[in-house]
């Protein structure tokens, strides 16, 4: 029998090469697949659940709506975004070992929280470049201005009419899209299209 | 477009939301205890006011959070928002 | 003056003399230069008509030289791009460029002859509500009549090929909006920059400037257009400003929203344009300076509507920004100073002005003197009252304001001026009331209703210096608003020009010896002051009600020179003061928006999100015809070389049942139930029992709305003490999920549950029939698939193909079937495990059209298909999933008298007589086959299809009284009616032995 194989929402392969890329002078879009994603539920209050996650990724979730933490899980670099009062999305590295979802399954008191794998879920797009703030405009409703938004910010939004997070990574400007991924073909040819139309200006 | 304040995520734009109808009814705790139109009177009527009116949004597309909105409906200026306690 | 464009003036203008721009206007040839719009560069050749009214076919020329343009409308075409046509464009607004084709709207068959234009002759009888009155007789005449009025009124013509252009879509947020480049609106725009706040300036002309590029004004000494270029200098070089030009600001929304329309490269020649035609700006600011200046307001007269009679600005404009001598000798008709200088304009420019008329006894103020200074006539307290000219103005009749001492003046233009409305569009738009300013007579801005101020022209403030420091003022405070610093007072460049005295309110004027029948009040409508009388005459007191029927006011240019005359006439006809009567509704948009900008990019395949499943290349490959479900596409059938619809669906239907049916259901919502009280909550949400549900195990719920009826259904399996995987239908799954939320978070926050949508973790692959447990069984290895030991409605844990899945027992066909469902990524990996087995196991994927008949078969229902919101559970023939141990969400419902009456529709299954016969689905029943209508209606078909499987078609309907009748016949579009006996809904294997197997 073949090695199981795995399929990003672009189509890609875990060894291949970016198969989709939007490449123009001022903005760069491509897919960051099979990163670990999981979904964390659970009170901040509640010191075994705060602890619990604590344990495993050195912090606690944080508590400020529309912020991310960057913590690390053993080596790896890790996310913890807010998605509301008591949900977080948790992404790590390239899932695959799974420790992530195991470690904090087993940190966390079923009474307390619950953690769902979602790494299949949802695929990260990262937009970067002078113009990666001009084509988040040209989608949502969300002002990305360096004045309100920044490294660090977040935000659940509807971008083209699909639900997704945007995350600020750095000032580069460096945004990542998490995207569900059902739409995530769709999303990606709309960008495509945008993106011809901004580079020419 | 209403520009609606978010008890959480702050102020974001009426896409974002799903309308919940008017706020503050509350389910009966014993159905049963209530007659046909004690019952019709929970299920069906609502407030529609000229004016300020409480009602219920979710933010749907971001924190997925019912809260309660006072809003004027001929202005639609809205007043305050509150989170459901 | 050059010999093509013969009213072309020497010097001066705006334009790029070095840039010639060929054009074709109604097929003829003509030039231009750049910097001209097509209205310019058709007066700069001496083209006077251009338009045909819509109603009386008059002569028109260009009245306006901008948004306010009411006759020169346009059918502008690219050369060689068809698509590209714009049917309704105003030439005063469109830049000339090279290639540009341009058609008349309303010439047919031509300008110059016209077969109706005797229709002026016995005009009397096209009289407001014309229409209404005359077409209603015969009815069955109208659709004649309407094929002549529409052939003669003319519009212009919709391109029949697709749109070559792009559109798009921009979000932008500011601290303070700037509507308008006018005067105040730069100042506006400075004085907010200073602050630090982030400005938008947006301006629907070429160039900032507003007025000042029409006019020659002076600003602290200067030339006031040198003011405009440090401004716009100024603006450049700050980095929170954003200048918008070409971009109007079409629609002011709730909460600081501002709909603007950017036209990004129309105005450059074809091989250069790149990028999006035209931008719509979705602006939300928190604070709005409103710098929209304001349109010039001609008078009402007898015959003021010729080719060669246009607003004094206008005019004004025509000399200054382009160069144009509009006429050779001109008659100036106002009422207030400002016009005076307008004429001065022109005599400098060489235009003779053979006279100023002025209804003022003692005009003029400041400019007296310089008229006398030029040798111009004055004739005060004088009114201009009747023209003659039937192509074009040639001669204007005066007469002593009041009557009598009537001279006629030769000339080919009549510059006319009747004060200024504000444009206060807007500011009503965003929910404020423009207010009657008596001592100006003219409507300005009421009360903000939003976080929104005027400043400048649109204020009702004409005095130059006084726009810039109310612009300046304006801005600084929007800033202040938004919370920036006060940056105090600007000081802003003096004029010493007189501010000019007040305008006579003189709306309308006439000669004592006739009845004015054709003095227009609303250009573009025919609408004249005769018609809103009438309409008062015959008793029409609201305002609204008069524009309805005398069209005041409607059309491309929305009544921008004619509507508040058009009011305050009305008003007068009432007897009323025009503050009484008040204005029509401002509604945006401002301006034309085409609908290739308002779709953005939300055309063909960007319509709406399309969702695909991680096997979606694999049904492309398989040759699937696909059918959208929500924003699902799903494969519908997959046809063979040579077959039809129905014959796949027969073949995918009898492979389920005697092979291996192959599935993807991906699609249905599956939503992660978690935390202590997760039983009790399902208790609560579904009409069943899930407490007493073991681990390992699955069962089919039923959600039920508050008021009783059906709104969702699916499998729930409890994965663990804690943890549940609930299914919802494909369409449902958004909805139940916020559904779950809302019970939680508003009416139970003590329960502990949580819920997570996983629908897109986990692709779902089903397969059904006889051999589906030999092939499932085969690839997963660890897991033991004996009948007594993975059971029907139950789930197994496991590897498939090496990969961690799920297996559920469930059937949605009757059959012996299994869902596999592994993480998506691995979806398109396990499908082809499957696939690859399918000549051993004679696998045939199917799509959702057999799906829909092989559930049919055994009498399931679908949500949404069986169900329409207003069926219960005991509608269906399911009370045996309503528990009576609990309550539940629509539980009481259920026992109001209207859920218990007897004669509620049921459903059943229906049995054609002839079995040939497939229904229609949505056909009506009823008891006989009826002649004449009305008829009892005793239900409707809501499944029907021919069913391979059980030889014959089949039916589901809901039906009055359910089984208590035993046939129905179905009444067919055509006439027909199709006789059916009510049988069990249940068509196939009724004990259910084949999926328990």
């Amino acid at each position: 029998m073949a090695e199981p194989r795995r399929e990003s929402p672009l189509g890609r392969s875990p060894a291949a090469t970016p198969n989709r890329l939007i490449e123009w002078p001022r903005l760069r879009v491509e897919e960051l697949p099979f990163r670990a994603i999981l979904v964390l539920h659970g009170r901040t209050g509640v010191p075994r659940f705060a602890q619990g996650v604590a344990r495993v990724l050195g912090l606690p979730p944080p508590d400020a709506p529309n912020t991310f933490i960057e913590s690390r899980f053993g080596p790896e670099a890790v996310v913890i975004a807010w998605a509301g009062p008591e949900e977080w999305l948790v992404i790590g590295q390239e899932e695959g070992t799974s420790g992530l979802r195991v470690a904090l399954r087993q940190a966390i008191p079923e009474a307390d929280g619950a953690v769902v794998d979602a790494s299949s879920g949802f695929t990260l797009f990262s937009l970067l470049g002078p113009q990666a703030r001009d084509l988040i405009a040209a989608g949502c409703t969300i002002d990305v201005h360096p004045r309100v938004f920044g490294p660090r910010r977040c935000a659940h939004t509807l971008y083209a009419g699909t639900g997704v997070c945007i995350l600020e990574r750095d000032e580069t400007p460096r945004f990542e899209l998490l995207v569900r991924r059902s739409y995530a073909d769709w999303l990606w040819r709309w960008m495509e299209a945008s993106a011809e139309l901004l580079a020419v200006e | 477009m209403l520009l609606i304040e978010c008890p959480w995520c702050g102020p974001r734009d009426e896409s974002e939301f799903s309308y919940g109808g008017e706020a503050h009814i509350v389910r009966p705790p014993d159905p049963d205890r209530l007659s046909d139109d004690e019952w019709a009177d929970y299920l069906f009527m609502r407030k529609n006011p000229r004016g300020r009116h409480l009602e219920q949004w979710c933010h749907a597309h971001g924190c997925r959070q019912w809260f309660n909105v006072e809003r004027d409906t001929v202005s639609s200026e809205i007043v305050r928002v509150y989170r459901v306690e | 003056m050059s010999i093509s464009q013969p009213f072309r003036l020497v010097g001066g203008g705006r334009i790029d003399r070095r840039r010639r721009i060929d054009f074709r206007f109604n097929g003829l040839r003509f030039e231009g230069y750049r910097g001209d719009t097509i209205a310019s560069a058709l007066l700069a050749n001496g083209v006077r008509t251009v338009a045909r009214s819509i109603k009386y076919h008059r002569p028109r020329g260009f009245f306006g030289a901008g948004a306010e343009e009411p006759n020169g409308i346009f059918t502008v075409r690219h050369a060689g791009v068809e698509g590209a046509t714009v049917p309704h464009a105003p030439g005063t607004l469109v830049e000339l460029t090279e290639g540009l084709d341009v058609q008349a709207v309303n010439g047919w068959p031509s300008l110059r002859f016209d077969l109706a234009g005797g229709l002026g002759w016995f005009g009397g009888m096209l009289s407001a509500g014309f229409y209404y009155k005359t077409f209603m007789w015969p009815r069955s005449a109208w659709h004649w009549y309407e094929w002549a009025i529409r052939r003669m009124a003319g519009n212009g013509r919709a391109p029949d090929a697709p749109d070559p252009d792009r559109y798009d879509r921009r979000n932008a947020v500011c601290d303070v909006l700037v509507v308008g480049g006018g005067p105040a609106g730069l100042a506006a725009s400075l004085a907010a920059a200073r602050a630090g706040a982030r400005v938008i300036l947006v301006d629907d002309q070429p160039e900032l400037g507003g007025s000042l590029l029409g006019a020659r004004r002076e600003l602290g000494g200067k030339p006031a257009i040198a003011w405009v270029t440090n401004c716009a200098a100024a603006l450049a070089d700050e980095a929170e400003v954003t200048v918008l030009t070409r971009a109007t600001a079409f629609g002011f929304y709730d909460h600081g929203f501002v709909a603007v329309l950017e036209r990004r490269t129309d105005h450059l020649a074809p091989h250069r344009r790149r990028g999006p035609r035209e931008r719509i700006w979705r602006i939300r600011a928190a604070r709005v300076v409103l710098a929209t200046g304001a349109t010039e307001r001609p008078p009402v007269f007898e015959n003021n509507d010729r080719p060669g009679i246009m607003l004094v600005n206008a005019a004004a404009a025509y000399v200054n920004r382009y160069g144009v001598a509009p006429g050779r000798r001109a008659v100036v008709f106002a009422n207030n100073d400002g016009a005076w200088r307008a004429a001065l304009d022109l005599a400098e420019a060489r235009v003779e002005i053979a006279a100023i008329v002025d209804v003022r006894p003692q005009p003029g103020g400041a400019f007296a003197a310089r008229a006398e200074e030029a040798g111009i006539q004055v004739l005060a307290g004088h009114a201009v009252v009747d023209t003659r000219g039937r192509l074009g103005l040639r001669r204007v009749r005066v007469e002593r304001h009041g009557g009598g001492g009537a001279t006629d003046i030769d000339c080919d233009l009549l510059a006319v001026s009747g004060g200024w409305n504000p444009n206060v569009h807007l500011h009503a738009q965003s929910g404020g009331r423009p207010r009657f300013d008596e001592a100006r007579a003219c409507f300005v801005p009421g009360p903000s209703v939003q976080a929104e101020s005027a400043a400048g022209a649109c204020r009702g403030t004409f005095r130059l210096d006084a726009c810039v420091r109310e612009g300046a003022q304006a801005g600084r405070e929007a800033a202040l608003a938004a919370g920036f610093r006060d940056v105090g007072v600007i000081s802003a460049p003096e004029t010493d020009e007189e501010g000019g005295t007040e305008p006579d309110p003189t709306w309308m004027v006439h000669s004592r010896r006739a009845r004015p029948r054709r003095a227009f009040v609303d250009l573009q409508n025919d609408t004249t002051a005769a018609d809103l009388e009438l309409a008062v005459r015959e008793g029409f007191e609201s305002i609204e009600h008069i524009k309805r029927y005398t069209l005041l006011g409607f059309g491309t240019d929305q009544g921008k020179t004619g509507n508040v005359t058009g009011m305050a006439l009305a008003a007068g006809a009432l007897g009323r003061a025009p503050a009484r009567l008040g204005t029509t509704t401002f509604r945006p948009p401002y301006t034309p928006v085409t609908f290739g900008a308002a779709a953005g990019l939300s055309t063909g395949e960007f319509h709406d999100p399309l969702r695909v499943t991680p096997m979606h290349g694999q049904h492309v490959e398989q040759g699937a015809v696909f059918e959208p479900v929500g924003q699902w596409l799903r494969p519908w059938y997959y046809p063979r070389p040579g077959e039809d619809m129905h014959a796949a669906v027969v073949r995918e239907c009898r492979a389920a049942r005697e092979g291996i049916g192959l599935f993807d259901a991906s699609t249905l919502g599956k939503i992660d139930i978690q935390g202590p009280d997760a039983a009790a909550f399902l208790d609560r949400i579904y009409t069943n029992d899930w407490s007493g549900l073991t681990i390992g195990r699955c069962r089919y719920g039923l959600m039920l709305g508050e008021d009783g009826m059906v709104m969702d259904d699916g499998v729930t399996a409890r994965l663990g003490e804690h943890h549940y995987l609930m299914t919802t239908t494909t369409g449902g799954a958004a909805h139940v999920l916020a559904w779950l939320e809302r019970w939680r978070q508003t009416e139970w926050p003590e329960l502990r549950v949580r819920f997570t949508s996983v629908t897109d973790q986990w692709a779902t692959i089903g397969v059904a029939g006889p051999r589906s447990r030999d092939l499932v069984a085969s690839l997963c290895g660890e897991i033991d698939f004996g009948p007594e030991s993975f059971r029907f409605m139950q789930f197994r844990e496991g590897v498939f193909a090496g990969v961690p899945c799920r297996i559920f027992r469930i059937s949605f066909t009757g059959e012996l079937s299994f869902e596999i469902n592994v993480p998506a990524d691995y979806g398109r990996y396990a499908w082809d495990r499957v696939t690859e087995r399918s000549e051993e196991f004679s696998i045939t994927p199917y799509g959702t059209e057999t799906m829909h008949v092989l559930r049919a078969e055994k009498g399931f229902i679908v949500v949404g298909q069986e169900t329409d919101g207003s069926v219960t559970p005991i509608d269906l023939g399911m009370e045996w999933i309503l528990s009576k141990k609990k309550d539940y969400i629509g539980r009481r419902s259920l026992e109001r008298s209207d859920c218990r009456r007897s004669d509620r529709r049921r459903l059943v299954g229906l049995a054609t007589v002839d079995p040939d016969e497939v229904l229609p689905e949505g056909a009506q029943l009823v008891d006989e086959p009826f002649t004449f209508l009305p008829a009892e209606m005793v239900g409707y078909v809501t499944s029907s299809y021919w069913s391979p499987n059980v030889g014959r078609s089949i039916a589901l309907a809901l039906v009055s009284g359910g089984r208590e009748r035993s046939r129905v016949h179905a009444s067919l579009q055509d006439g027909r009616f199709i006789a059916a006996d009510l049988v069990s809904p249940v068509f196939f294997d009724p004990r259910g032995e084949r999926q328990r197997g």
